[in-house]
This record gives structure tokens, C-alpha cells and sequence, in this order.
């Protein structure tokens, strides 16, 4: 008996330690580095639905047509445009719906990036006093489909979109090539519904390296996100009238080289 | 449930302070105890498919009591039926669907898919019941054992999820004798719990991140990065499982159970067949005893031997999933098992020593690595263009930009395969040195472990690879 306890007393007490240091509203030790807390909220399956589009054959699909009369505002915008990878074909589209509209658009793709970058550095803050934004587009997440981190993800988004302060935005989810573990769903339910535009649904053509889509295929996502964001199921729709042609402007793209800590 | 999870181990810890009491005071009570917390688990993997266990126990363990009492043809054919009743749900819940497929493809019919999954656990219960009634038939186990026994031994979930493959011979004794746990034991136990969470939840999980994005689109990545996914990989396979047949053979240890090591460092192999001698022994000894014995072994000359090795071998690649690529991994390996047989004259004359051993490692372990590409791949596509990449789009420059990208994950790697080629006999001093350390020192060993755990493992679970079959 007295062994059992022993080796008893060496199971429960890390797990009283770590459970308890989880509840502690402190970190230790503070300064340098921090000591993980175990995440209790946690759940094994986050993700929603069991849509997927691994089992679809990718095909170019007409665009989903927003639903619902809305009043857009119609006043020129001035949009900044955040991206990993993914955007570079939306940026390209959205060049033609920014001059068919008149808006001002501004695009930073940053290869590579995560919310976790995006959040930890001050490129943001440093984009938006230098373009002044008063609306703000958002694809980050590609490569984040797999992370495990969620709670850790769900801080980063909500400082991402702190930045933003009252400027309106949506947030473009990530056309999933595999079933994610949940990145998608927690971005939702952190933006709310009426900012995120569920790429799910979408299925696209794929590159050669069947992740992300052709610029054909990223051209019509971009024309569904478009109708979207002038229905009444965005919360601040905006005018985004479909392009007659191809946009001449030059716009500013900042393209941002991938960097080591994800 | 999953060994690494936090609420497992709140919940063992409760059990266990109860179980403690119950061990050197009653074991029917001890059993019984054990048997309702195991279903429990059992019923929280799978909901109602729970009652399979105890209908296969059922029906397993009586016809097994009444086969005992013929002899001659009744016994064979009463072992048949019995081993088809054990079967059944197996290859309905593993194979139906596949076979479901097959038919549609060969008849182009258009019968509909079920919407079935395996339950949890299945094949390795079903495994040791097979075994338990083949070893009453042979003889080789003759301890008249309860029901409650039986069930006992069917559902004891340390094993009951993921192995490994237990026989009643070594389970059965060690239940009946109850003596006090040696503190040896105990302490063994531990030390496996500690080597398994941190092979699973540190470094499997970790690493699992990066193989999944190469094996998802190896066309993505240079044929450097698609190397080190497929290493990643092996890496992986080893670590996830063994880790978890370290914490499943610790907790049976923390229970009075002692059971063999499932895996002897297999990365070690100096050939396939030493391989298959050190890689998830319970089952490779399982399909020796069951399979290929039965079949005739190595009695009928070369070529029948060739012909059992490989439908052995193809039976455990299809025993992984009702999946193409499974299957051809299986005949990977019995290929390679039957030229390692055949060219066994030449290669005994080749002496043992520092030159040639490293090598035959080395060409062993590229064979290993080179099936894990087929066994992860989901089609022969994503295998064939994991090599493609790796032999035509190589491309150096990223070994530099793999090195800042991933530092931590290249690190991992490298201890680990420092770790696996460690002599066993540091391995066994080190255990020792470990059972005979302070109290202190184990309960630092274990906060460290379970701290780490943590660190990598911040949120949700990746569950056990084994889960699958």
C-alpha cells in the first residue's frame, strides 16, 4: 500500500501542479522565457462540419451570389488588403473591383505568414499609418490549417483584429484543400459570421501543387467574396459592382519574404 | 480515451488509489472493478458498439469451454466456428466497405457505401481471443479460467485499444498468483509511462506536423524537404507507437501485470528479417503463431515457404486497413523477407564487424524508410511523386533554408536518431538507474515529462497512429 501511494503521490502531484498553474491568472517565471500553461479548454475535434474538399474534384464554380437587399455604403474606400500566399491571386482580381469602384487599394502579401506573425510583429501598425485604411480585407490562415495551438491562434487573431479598432473588415476564410483541425471555424467564431466569408463552400482548381488555386480559379473566389461583401449578410457591405475590364492602375503590393519563426 | 490526455490521467489516479485497496484484498472484486472502468472506456470510444466485447467474450469463452471437451474433427471444426465468430465483426467493420467497393468496380454495380466505422480497440481484442482459443486447442494453455476471468483479460484497457497482443499464458498466471507488486515493477512501469509520453506527446506529435504538409502535397516542397518528411515519418511511426506501447505496458505494470517490450529497437535491424523480430513484437509473433504456422511455415521447402512468408506478410499489411497501399507495403516486405531467406547462404559468409554492420543497417533501415513512404501515402501517386521530388528536385539550396525555418524539428530528429541507436545495455542501465533513484528524483522525472508534454503540446490531441487499425 505504502508503494502505491508513493508512486501515486508521483502521478497526481505534477498533475495538481500543472492543473493548478492553468487556473493561475500569473506566468512563471516572468521575465525571459514563460512556462506553458496546460490549455483546459482545449477540445480534441475543434473543427465544424465535416466539409471537406479533399474527396471533391476541384472544379471552377459560378460564384456564390450574396443573399438579401443591402445598402451598401457607397463612398471610395481606402482598402488594405492582408494576405499569406492565397491572396496573390485575389490581390490580383481585386485590382479590377478596386478601380471599377474607385477604391483605394493596398496589398501586403506575406508569404509564409501566420496569424502569429502578423500579430507579434508591427508590420500592421506600420502599413496602416502609412495608408491610413477605412476598410480592411484579410487571408491569413493558409498556413495555419493543421495547427494545434488554437487557444494560442485564438489570442493572435483577437490582436490582429484589435489593431483594426472600429475600421470595418472581413476576414476571407482559407479554401481548405484537407479537412483542418479547426483554424477555420475558431477565425469565424472570432470575427463573427457576418465578417467571415466561408471559403468552404467554394470548390476551385488547384495548382500544380493542389493547394492554392489558379488565378482563374482565385478570380472567380474573389467575384463570390465581392457579392458578398455588398449583401446584406456582411455587416458593413461596400460597393463592389462587378468589373467591366481589367484594372490599369498600379496599386501599391508589398510583397513580404517569409521569415523563420511561425 | 488517450493515454496522454490530461482526464485520462485524472481519472487512472482516482482508479488506482481504489484498485490498490481492492488488489490484496479481494481479486474477484479487483477484477470486476477493472472490468466495469475498462468498459466504461470502451464505451466512451465507441457508444453502443460496446457490446460487442462482452458478446464476443461471451460466445468466445463458452464455445472455447465446450471445444475442450471434444477431440479429433468435432474440436478443429468447433476452433473454425469459433474463429469465424470471432472474425465477423472484424472484417464487417474493417472490410465491408472495401469489399463493397471491389464489387461495385468489377461489376460496375452501384451498391451503397455503409456508413460504418471501426470501433476502437476491435482488432486487438479480437486478436487475443483468437489466440486464446487456438492456445486452449493446441494445448499450450490448459488454466480453466471464468468468465469473469476471460473478460477481464479481453477488456483490460491498458491493452484493450492499441495493443500489445497479450496471451493468456503470460496474462493469466500473473492475475492468478496476486502477490505484492515488487517495487521494481512498479517503478518500471513508471519509467515506461515517462519514456512513452515523452516519445508521443513531445516529440511524435511535434514532428507529425511537418510529415503531414509533405504527405498532404510532397509537390509543394523541394525533394529535400520531402526526404526529410519521409525520415520525419519513420520517425514518427516509431515513436508514436512504441511510446504508446510503453504507457499501455507501464500502467499494466502499475497494475501487477508484467509484459514484454512490444518493440526492441527496430532501427537497429542488421536485416528485414531481424526487423520483423524487434517491430511491434505482439502482433509479428501473433501472425507467426496463428498465420504462418499454421499455413506450414518453413516445412514444405522454399518455395511454399516463400508463398506463406508473403501472404503472411501481405495479411499484416491488410490487417493496417482495407487500403491498396497497406497491402502493397505487406508485399514490400514479404518480398524482402523472401530475398533476405534466399540470399541467407551468401550472407552468412560475410563477417560481423564495424564496417559491414553500419552498412547493413543502413541498407536495411533505406528499405524501412522507403516502405513507410507507401504504408503513409494515401495513393501511389503521392508515394511515387514523394520520390520523384526526392531524386530529380533535390535541390541543396533548401537544406540552409530548412535549417532556419525549422530548427527545433531538425534538432528533435537528429537526438532521436542518436537515441535509437543507443546500445540496449546503457538503455537497461539506465532504467535501473531510474527504478533505484530517490522518490524525489521520480517525481521531478515525471513533472519534467509531463511539463514538456505541455510545452509542445499546447492544445488539442493527435490521436495514437495505432488508433487506426
Amino acid at each position: 500500500m505504502k508503494l502505491y501511494f508513493k508512486v501515486i503521490a508521483i502521478l497526481a502531484l505534477p498533475l495538481i501542479f500543472v492543473v493548478a498553474y492553468a487556473l493561475c491568472p500569473i506566468q512563471f517565471p516572468p521575465p525571459g522565457w514563460t512556462l506553458s500553461k496546460l490549455d483546459l479548454k482545449a477540445s480534441p475535434i475543434p473543427s465544424q462540419g465535416g466539409e471537406t474538399t479533399q474527396d471533391i474534384l476541384d472544379s471552377i464554380t459560378p460564384p456564390l451570389e450574396g443573399t438579401g437587399e443591402a445598402s451598401p455604403d457607397t463612398l471610395q474606400q481606402r482598402i488594405l488588403f492582408l494576405g499569406d500566399s492565397m491572396a496573390e491571386g485575389l490581390v490580383r482580381r481585386m485590382a479590377d473591383y478596386a478601380q471599377e469602384n474607385e477604391h483605394n487599394l493596398s496589398c501586403i502579401i506575406w508569404y509564409n505568414s501566420t496569424t502569429r506573425l502578423w500579430a507579434s510583429s508591427d508590420t500592421l501598425q506600420y502599413y496602416i499609418q502609412k495608408y491610413q485604411p477605412t476598410f480592411y480585407m484579410v487571408c491569413i490562415g493558409g498556413n495555419e490549417q493543421f495547427v494545434k495551438n488554437l487557444t494560442q491562434r485564438e489570442e493572435y487573431i483577437h490582436k490582429i483584429i484589435g489593431t483594426f479598432g472600429n475600421t470595418p473588415f472581413i476576414w476571407i476564410g482559407v479554401p481548405s484543400w484537407k479537412e483542418d483541425t479547426g483554424f477555420n471555424a475558431l477565425v469565424q467564431k472570432c470575427v463573427g459570421e457576418n465578417r467571415y466569408f466561408d471559403s468552404k463552400k467554394l470548390t476551385l482548381t488547384r495548382g500544380s501543387d493542389r493547394i492554392h488555386p489558379t488565378f482563374g480559379a482565385a478570380s472567380l473566389w474573389m467575384d463570390s467574396i465581392a457579392s458578398w461583401m455588398q449583401s446584406s449578410n456582411v455587416q458593413y457591405p461596400i460597393r463592389m459592382q462587378k468589373p467591366a475590364s481589367k484594372a490599369t492602375q498600379r496599386y501599391p503590393l508589398h510583397l513580404l519574404q517569409p521569415t523563420k519563426a511561425q | 480515451m488517450i493515454f496522454t490526455s490530461i482526464s485520462f490521467w485524472a481519472v487512472f489516479i482516482i482508479f488506482l488509489v481504489i484498485f490498490a485497496m481492492l488488489y490484496r484484498s479481494t481479486r474477484t472484486g479487483m477484477m470486476l472493478y477493472v472490468t466495469i472502468i475498462s468498459m466504461g472506456f470502451f464505451y466512451l470510444a465507441n457508444g453502443w458498439l460496446m457490446q460487442l466485447l462482452p458478446l464476443t467474450a461471451l460466445i468466445s469463452w463458452s464455445l472455447t469451454k465446450i471445444m475442450n471437451q471434444y477431440s479429433g474433427s468435432r474440436r478443429k471444426i468447433l476452433l473454425l466456428g469459433i474463429i469465424l465468430l470471432d472474425l465477423a465483426p472484424l472484417l464487417f467493420f474493417k472490410y465491408a466497405n472495401f469489399a463493397i467497393s471491389g464489387l461495385n468496380v468489377l461489376i460496375a454495380g452501384n451498391f451503397p457505401i455503409m456508413d460504418i466505422a471501426l470501433p476502437v480497440g476491435l482488432s486487438f481484442y479480437t486478436f487475443q481471443a483468437i489466440s486464446y482459443s487456438v492456445d486452449v486447442y493446441r494445448k499450450n494453455f490448459t488454466i480453466d479460467v471464468s468468465f469473469l476471468e476471460y473478460i477481464f483479460y479481453l477488456s483490460f484497457f491498458p491493452l484493450l485499444f492499441a495493443g500489445p497482443i497479450t496471451r493468456a499464458e503470460t496474462f493469466f498466471p500473473q492475475v492468478r498468483r496476486q502477490q505484492t507488486i515488487s517495487e521494481r515493477l512498479m517503478y518500471s512501469g513508471l519509467w515506461l509511462i515517462i519514456l512513452g509520453i515523452l516519445k508521443k506527446a513531445v516529440v511524435a506529435d511535434y514532428i507529425a506536423q511537418y510529415n503531414n504538409w509533405i504527405f498532404d502535397s510532397p509537390l509543394t516542397y523541394s525533394g529535400f524537404e520531402n526526404l526529410m518528411g519521409l525520415l520525419g515519418f519513420s520517425m514518427q511511426i516509431y515513436l508514436d507507437f512504441s511510446g504508446y506501447s510503453d504507457i499501455s505496458i507501464g500502467i499494466a505494470a502499475l497494475m501487477g501485470i508484467h509484459l514484454r517490450e512490444n518493440f526492441r529497437f527496430p532501427y537497429q535491424s542488421l536485416n528485414v528479417t531481424e526487423f520483423w523480430h524487434r517491430w511491434h513484437m505482439s502482433l509479428s509473433t501473433w501472425f507467426r503463431d496463428y498465420v504462418y504456422i499454421p499455413l506450414g511455415g518453413n516445412k514444405y521447402g522454399r518455395v511454399r515457404t516463400a508463398i506463406h512468408c508473403l501472404i503472411t506478410l501481405m495479411l499484416v499489411g491488410i490487417w493496417h486497413g482495407s487500403n491498396i497501399m497497406f497491402a502493397l507495403w505487406g508485399l514490400m516486405h514479404g518480398l524482402a523477407l523472401i530475398l533476405h531467406k534466399s540470399l541467407q547462404r551468401i550472407l552468412r559468409n560475410i563477417p560481423s564487424n564495424w564496417l559491414t554492420k553500419p552498412f547493413c543497417i543502413l541498407i536495411t533501415g533505406i528499405f524501412i524508410v522507403c516502405s513507410w513512404a507507401v504504408f503513409r501515402s494515401p495513393n501511389i501517386d503521392t508515394a511515387s511523386t514523394i520520390f520523384k521530388q526526392i531524386f530529380t528536385n533535390f535541390n541543396p539550396e533548401s537544406i540552409s533554408a530548412f535549417w532556419a525555418m525549422r530548427p527545433t524539428w531538425l534538432l528533435m530528429m537528429v537526438i532521436c536518431l542518436m537515441l535509437l541507436f543507443i546500445k540496449e545495455r546503457y538503455y537497461n542501465r539506465m532504467m535501473i538507474k531510474f527504478i533505484y533513484s530517490p522518490w524525489l528524483v521520480k517525481l521531478l522525472a515525471f513533472a519534467f515529462a509531463v511539463q514538456l508534454a505541455i510545452e509542445f503540446h499546447t492544445s488539442n490531441i493527435t490521436p495514437f497512429l495505432y488508433y487506426n487499425f
